[in-house]
């Protein structure tokens, strides 16, 4: 059987991942983590431990819903949901960002969330965990084929 | 949604330049999303159950939101062993503090139980070896001592907290004969009242709305806390009981702890006990109800 401290190098990286997958915050996804690694050491003596990490995942899943919860994420939500949808034709680089067999999906987010969501490469690269170089490297590859595709100039 | 981020090179721009009238089109298309950190939630079946089947239906209808989120799930956000061990020693604190306040617990409790032991074991032996017990007059029984508090002692309540404005899933998507959501107009006035403080008004507009929305939980529970703020809380009870009703999973846990207080400060300690004792068994956050029910039976132990 394996010590708590064992147990929580085994399974940190997957439960701070799906922490942070489900919060979008790293602060928040480390308090959940945390708040999950302590249940855990409440139950240790009842858990059967072949269940990890998917016990831990479940606490950090019923964590996270009462931390939106306590965000009274509705409210803003609510601000949203009332807007109508526009009318707008779906134009083709949609389609091309989509459906472009040479994009990768991370590719496909970065390019989403930099050209459509307006993020700035820091803004991505904290929301996927990757470097800005990374987000970088992967902007540039997608340009590159945007361009062929586009049959758009190059520099 | 913004539009170009301020970092933009030249790179890009040049990439896309005779693009912009397709991305502006596409922003525009999406400006009405849930936001990144709803959708990711909601893939993970982390949101709370209404807002939950929102979101998810969204997604399960977006090919683009779906692709946002599926393209971000094959990253792998680390903590490096630096930070590993900084919430390695987070945890642990907590641990520790968690099993001071345990032994605190036991000692105080030790504190408590002893000298009660021997005051019981000083009584027993005054009844037992008592000189003389015989040819004293039979003593009457002692009048038994009622805890009455002395009548300028304070009267406990239980804390009212202010909750923060919030809106069920039906109530966001609601829709009445037009495409508008009427109800979210309609809140709108109270709901500012009620955000300065201005119970007064709360309480008017929501009464009015009360017999148009009857199945909106937010019109009841509301002028439950409007009403309770105004030192009313018979009338309050009556909104919470209508609330109780009515309420989903983002509601049903606060129209029960407010009711609780709404009791107790009518005076029902047991009908307070009652929903305390079921958010403190039954709810995902039972520490404030718990905490309540400890200080009531304190308070009240007798009717416990």
């Amino acid at each position: 059987m394996a010590t708590f401290e064992e147990l929580y190098h085994q399974h940190v990286q997957a439960v701070f991942r799906f922490a942070l997958s489900v919060a979008g915050r790293r602060e928040v996804a480390e308090d959940l983590t945390s708040e999950a690694f302590l249940a855990l050491h409440r139950n240790m003596e009842s858990i059967d431990q072949t269940q990890l990490p998917g016990w831990l995942l479940t606490v950090v899943r019923n964590r996270a819903r009462d931390w939106w919860r306590r965000q009274a994420v509705e409210q803003r939500y609510a601000d949203r949901v009332g807007e109508r949808r526009p009318n707008v034709a779906e134009p083709a680089i949609e389609r091309w960002i989509l459906e472009a067999g040479d994009l990768k999906p991370i590719h496909r987010s970065c390019v989403m969330l930099r050209y459509v969501y307006g993020m700035t490469r820091a803004e991505i690269a904290r929301k996927t965990g990757l470097s800005e170089t990374q987000v970088k490297g992967h902007l540039q590859y997608a340009l590159t084929l945007l361009r062929k595709a586009h049959g758009v100039r190059d520099t | 949604m913004s539009t170009d981020p301020d970092d933009i090179d030249r790179e890009e721009r040049d990439a896309l330049a005779g693009l912009e009238d397709q991305l502006e089109a596409m922003r525009e298309r999406h400006r009405g999303d849930p936001p990144l950190d709803l959708l990711r939630a909601a893939r993970a079946d982390a949101l709370p159950s209404e807002l939950q089947d929102v979101v998810g239906q969204h997604l399960s209808r977006s090919d683009w939101s779906r692709a946002l989120v599926e393209g971000l799930e094959h990253e792998e956000p680390v903590l490096d062993s630096q930070a590993q061990r900084r919430l390695y020693a987070r945890i642990d604190g907590r641990i520790a503090q968690e099993r001071d306040s345990q032994g605190f617990k036991i000692w105080f409790r030790y504190l408590l139980v002893t000298p009660a032991i021997a005051v019981g074991v000083l009584a027993i032996w005054f009844v037992v070896y008592r000189p003389d017990q015989s040819v004293l007059q039979p003593i009457a029984t002692p009048p038994p001592v009622a805890a009455i508090p002395p009548a300028d002692a304070p009267v406990f309540q239980l804390a009212l907290d202010k909750p923060d404005v919030r809106l069920s899933p039906a109530a966001l998507t609601w829709r009445g004969a037009t495409s508008d959501n009427q109800l979210l107009a309609d809140l709108k006035p109270a709901l500012d009242a009620y955000r300065q403080n201005d119970y007064e008004s709360t309480n008017r507009v929501l009464t009015a709305l009360a017999t148009r929305y009857p199945n909106a939980v937010e019109v009841h529970f509301y002028q439950g806390i409007a009403r309770l703020f105004l030192a009313e809380p018979a009338l309050a009870i009556n909104s919470f009981a209508a609330a109780e009703e009515i309420a989903d999973d983002t509601f049903i846990a606060d129209v029960l702890w407010y009711r609780a207080i709404a009791e107790q400060h009518a005076g029902n300690d047991t009908d307070a006990r009652a929903r305390l004792e079921t958010l403190c068994h039954g709810s995902r956050s039972p520490e404030r109800a718990c905490t309540a029910l400890e200080q009531l039976n304190r308070s009240s132990p007798s009717r416990q």
